[in-house]
């Protein structure tokens, strides 16, 4: 079954099963490219009046009907405010906004009856739709009687109903949105995880093509690129945080530089074929590497997370314009700072700010806007690896002038963790 | 017989080796990163004897509905753009992860020749791609 379908037989069933239990007939307009169109029920249908029966069979009834709702919905629509009163045919009938949030969402046409102490406008009405429609003198008597037999309804109880049911209407919106958000969320994930997937398949496949071909240091590298491949797709897969492997700390003294390294070279194949070039620069310059306490595993993951983000948020680079990955580090006291540069897709400065960037499954505003792609996981894994090291991470993202595409505002933007060299106490 | 394929995908970067015997078989890509990239690029896209379209990708900055329907289905959008504006109405096979019955049936609607799934084996791509031209022709 589809989402669609899914929903549209949902939506009637919530209105079928309000006409039932209130005899009202109900109409519910959505707005499509600008225009009101109406969701009809048989059941709700039936509960029209005779009344307006009985107009539907007059020559043109049934269209100036639908015409005087549609008007009555459109402008419930556009004024975003409740529309109450008679209609052509001298029944009251209300037109309610259903909003969610401050979103319109649709309109609920319901009523269509007889208030009590209205038969004087209802009778006026009358007589104008006899004019309208050019009845005969049989026709209008028979119309003139269906609307004087409709039991008039109490005002208060059709204002409770029709409450009851914008709450209803209400609530449905907000779990089809919730709804449609999940499998938005679930797209992207997939996405992310697919296209991984697809690069380790394309490399398998082509080297079990090739393999009788290939030298022996030929077919090495091209193993080697499958691997990397396979780990770029593990880390996309650990950054769901899918299981409970990932809790497992376990602290030992590394080489950050060995971790770095790896992950460039995850990513150095595909930063190339964007035009972008990844520097690594770590001091002290003329010593060892820095040797820092890790959860080898997660800070690998970490930092391949930090260096795609920065490849893939680079804008791509051209033979007359280079573009670049800058990953430099340096000791700052009881910390070491690594700091990953890149010149490409910004961040807003309240994303900054509030740290709206590392929630789960955000994305950033600049980056929706350019590379829709993403699983709004990565950052927000990357922050719990840096808390959990007794780390901090900060973000900065200066816009700088490019004449070349002013209007892909290009950014310099700077992700700085600070590792510390003794962990006070275990994670 | 060489032919020329237009590749409208943002990570041709990652997945670039699910071409390679479609490429050695003498065929040539020009590859396409956004919606804006294949809208300027609209004389490529007309000579060309293919398209081979995502569905997600970067869109155009602006000119298209992000208020109704699919609006992250950009491909789906740009396809509507070629084929009912620009009067683009070569083959297009669709390469994408979306699995989605109303998606496939709005794709159909706009007479796309063939939807493969991600991930694909590159032989199979190029069969289907293949089986496209030896079709319509």
């Amino acid at each position: 079954m589809s989402a669609s379908y899914h929903r549209e037989a949902t939506q009637k069933a919530l209105v079928d099963l309000f006409a039932d239990a209130t005899g009202l007939p109900l109409v519910l307009y959505e707005l499509h490219n600008g225009q009101p169109e109406a969701i009809y029920t048989d059941r709700a249908l039936g509960n029209f009046e005779p009344h307006c029966k009985l107009i539907h069979t007059f020559r043109g009834g049934r269209e100036r009907c639908e015409v005087d709702q549609c008007a009555r919905a459109l402008d419930a629509f556009t004024s975003q405010q409740e529309q109450s009163g008679l209609c052509h045919a001298g029944l009251h009938n209300e037109a309610v906004p259903i909003k969610v949030g401050n979103k319109m969402r649709a309109v609920l046409l319901c009523g269509e009856t007889r208030l009590e102490g209205q038969q004087q406008q209802a009778l006026d009405k009358h007589e104008q739709t006899v004019a309208e429609l050019a009845l005969s003198t049989n026709q209008a008597a028979q119309l003139r009687q269906r609307l004087l037999d409709i039991t008039p309804l109490d005002p208060e109880r059709l204002a409770l109903l029709k409450t009851t049911l914008v709450k209803l209407l209400r609530y449905f919106y907000d779990v089809v949105d919730k709804e449609e958000m999940l499998r938005h969320t679930v797209e992207r994930i997939s996405h992310e995880i697919q296209i991984r997937l697809q690069a380790v398949v394309a490399e398998a496949e082509n080297l079990t093509m090739d393999i009788s071909t290939l030298s022996a240091d030929e077919a090495v590298e091209q193993s080697h690129q499958l691997l990397r491949t396979t780990l770029a797709l593990s880390t996309v897969v650990q950054s769901l945080n899918l299981g409970d492997a990932l809790e497992d700390y376990r602290f030992e003294k590394r080489s950050i530089a060995g971790l770095l390294i790896e992950a460039v070279q995850l990513y150095e194949g595909e930063a190339a074929r964007r035009g972008i070039s990844i520097s690594v620069s770590l001091e002290p310059h003329n010593g060892p590497p820095p040797m820092l306490p890790l959860s080898v595993s997660h800070m690998q993951y970490a930092l391949n997370n930090l260096v795609h983000n920065a490849v893939k948020y680079s804008f791509r680079g051209t033979a007359d314009r280079p573009r670049y990955v800058k990953i430099t580090g340096r000791p700052a006291g009881s910390h070491y700072h690594l700091t990953v540069e890149n010149y490409g897709v910004g961040l807003l400065p309240e994303e900054i700010e509030q740290g709206l960037l590392f929630q789960d499954g955000y994305q950033g505003k600049l980056s929706a806007g350019e590379y829709r792609t993403g699983s709004g996981k990565g950052l927000n894994f990357v922050k719990r690896v840096i808390d959990r090291h007794h780390g901090r991470i900060e973000v900065s993202s200066v816009r700088v002038n490019d004449s070349e595409q002013p209007h892909r505002q290009p950014h310099v933007n700077q992700f700085t963790i600070s590792l510390p060299y003794e962990q006070t106490k275990r994670a | 017989m060489s032919k020329t394929i237009v590749w409208i995908e943002d990570d041709t970067d990652i997945i670039d080796p699910v071409v390679k015997p479609l490429e050695r078989a003498g065929h040539r890509f020009v590859r396409l990163h956004t919606a804006q990239e294949a809208l300027d690029a609209l004389d490529d896209i007309r000579q060309a004897d293919l398209i081979l379209l995502d569905i997600i990708f970067p869109p155009a900055p602006s000119g298209f509905d992000q208020a109704n329907g699919f609006n992250q289905y950009t491909g789906l959008h740009l396809l509507r753009e070629l084929r009912e504006v620009h009067g683009v109405h070569l083959p297009v096979v669709v390469l994408t992860v979306v699995i989605r019955p109303e998606l496939d049936k709005e794709l159909e609607e706009l007479n796309v020749a063939d939807i493969i799934h991600k991930p694909v084996r590159p032989s199979e791509l190029k069969q289907r791609v293949e089986a496209v031209w030896n079709l319509s022709s």
